[in-house]
């Protein structure tokens, strides 16, 4: 009798455990941010901040997503050189497209070199009020923008909805550990340097889309190079022709 | 590889036609569309693609209509490029990256009206195929010359010439001119009145 009992609470306890397990999986709202995370996030930015002048270069991989849902992976870098609190040169160059965006002396460009056309409007402020104003106003989005605004947008850890820690791991020749988040609209994953708090690597997964396309980069910081705000001062090629930047607050082309 | 050069702004003003753009409006799928699009230089037209903005929720490009964005022949278009931010500045912001795009609303404001209005066939997911390189050479012979003012293409085709005037950047092509410019990242090429 007893094992007869057994044998009927077996498959009850089975179908009990999956059912538990599949809504631990289909919902991820009601997850837990460990404070551990948000600790560790917000030492992070705290180190970014205090960077006055920085130099990173950063392997990124990027991923379309075909109508087909198939998904395509690129190779590329991004050169990231900042002046706190209001210049930037940033290089987002693939196989496929090569941005430069210049910020500082009160304007933005943008330059496509194998396109040979820049572009240039006002901005004023700090780095990220120009990158709200690029994003709001023109558009634009640029690559990483996060290593600016985490750490001055307090707004943002409101926004974690899951986090936790996973564990030390190596990335190159460095000791990183791995946390790994949930928001909305996209799940990320960064690994921080344990010596030195600035972020080893960043993998963002889109999760609007049902292939869930990611973007990931190791960043390779060099804190020793201190770029001045005239050394990422545009300067326009000779052979380059200046067009406008459609402003999408007016509808204004220009 | 000798391409019309009026191709681009056929297809355009032909997608028009086909399926007058309103707001938020998406993929361009009229059969004769895309037929025109099949026909003309699908490597170097960069035509329109999908728009990303509402993810799945948008209605498909049928699945010979990923032919206009092939560069080498088989390739479906790109309905989304991910994203390179976690955040995106504000929570007036919390939306995808895939709808922060160029989208037909902002260029719509500002042609339509006396135009023939058009069909922004550029959008975020600009990839550079304006930076010329094709692994199939491809070419076919539409001979239209209708190019509607306004219109917009992704790019123009590689014989065009740079001209300045006034000021101006344009690129000439044939009879046809186009005025590039920026939309978000991308670079866009809108058909204008030639400026002299």
């Amino acid at each position: 009798m007893r094992s007869r009992i057994e044998c009927l609470c077996l498959p009850l306890a089975l179908l009990a455990a999956s059912t538990a397990h599949a809504q631990t999986s289909t919902a991820p709202a009601a997850g837990v941010v460990e404070p551990a995370a948000l600790a560790a996030m917000d030492k992070m930015s705290a180190k970014l901040i205090t960077l006055p002048a920085f130099a990173l270069k950063a392997d990124v991989t990027t991923e379309q997503v075909l109508d087909t849902g198939q998904k395509l992976q690129y190779g590329g870098t991004v050169d990231i050189r900042a002046h706190r609190p209001d210049a930037f040169k940033i290089s987002a160059v693939s196989d496929i497209q090569h941005r430069d965006y210049y910020f500082g002396g009160g304007k933005f460009t943008i330059m496509a070199p194998r396109l040979n056309y820049y572009a240039s409007v006002p901005a004023t402020g700090s780095i990220g009020q120009a990158l709200d104003k690029l994003k709001t106003g023109y558009g634009i989005e640029l690559p990483l923008a996060d290593l600016f605004t985490w750490g001055t947008d307090q707004s943002l850890r409101m926004r974690i909805k899951s986090g936790y820690l996973i564990r030390p791991e190596k990335i190159d020749s460095r000791t990183c550990t791995h946390y790994a988040f949930r928001q909305e609209q996209v799940d990320w994953q960064i690994w921080i340097d344990d010596s030195d708090q600035l972020p080893c690597k960043l993998v963002i997964t889109d999760t609007t889309d049902p292939s869930m396309p990611q973007y990931a980069a190791v960043l390779h910081w060099d804190l020793q190079t201190q770029p001045s705000a005239a050394d990422l001062a545009f300067a326009p090629p000779a052979d380059a022709h200046q067009i406008m930047l459609v402003d999408l607050a007016n509808g204004d082309k220009k | 590889m000798k391409r019309p050069t009026n191709s681009l702004a056929v297809i355009a003003s032909l997608a028009i036609m086909a399926q007058p753009v309103t707001a938020g409006m998406t993929a361009l799928s009229a059969g004769g569309f895309l037929l025109v699009v099949a026909a003309a230089d699908s490597a170097e037209a960069a035509p329109p693609r999908k728009r990303p903005g509402g993810g799945s929720a948008r209605p498909s490009r049928p699945a010979g209509g990923g032919g206009a964005n092939r560069p080498a022949g088989g390739r479906p278009a790109v309905r989304n490029n991910g994203r390179t931010n976690v955040n995106h500045g504000g929570h007036r912001n919390n939306i995808s990256n895939n709808n922060v795009n160029v989208n037909v609303n902002h260029g719509g404001n500002h042609y339509d009206g006396g135009h023939h209005g058009h069909y922004d066939h550029h959008d975020r997911w600009d990839d550079d195929w304006d930076d010329h390189w094709h692994p199939v050479a491809t070419a076919a012979a539409v001979s239209l010359t209708a190019a509607a003012i306004g219109s917009i293409v992704r790019s123009v085709p590689p014989d065009c010439s740079t001209v300045i005037v006034n000021g101006i950047s344009y690129s000439q092509c044939g009879n046809t001119w186009y005025q590039p410019q920026y939309a978000g990242s991308s670079v866009q090429y809108v058909v204008v009145n030639p400026p002299r």
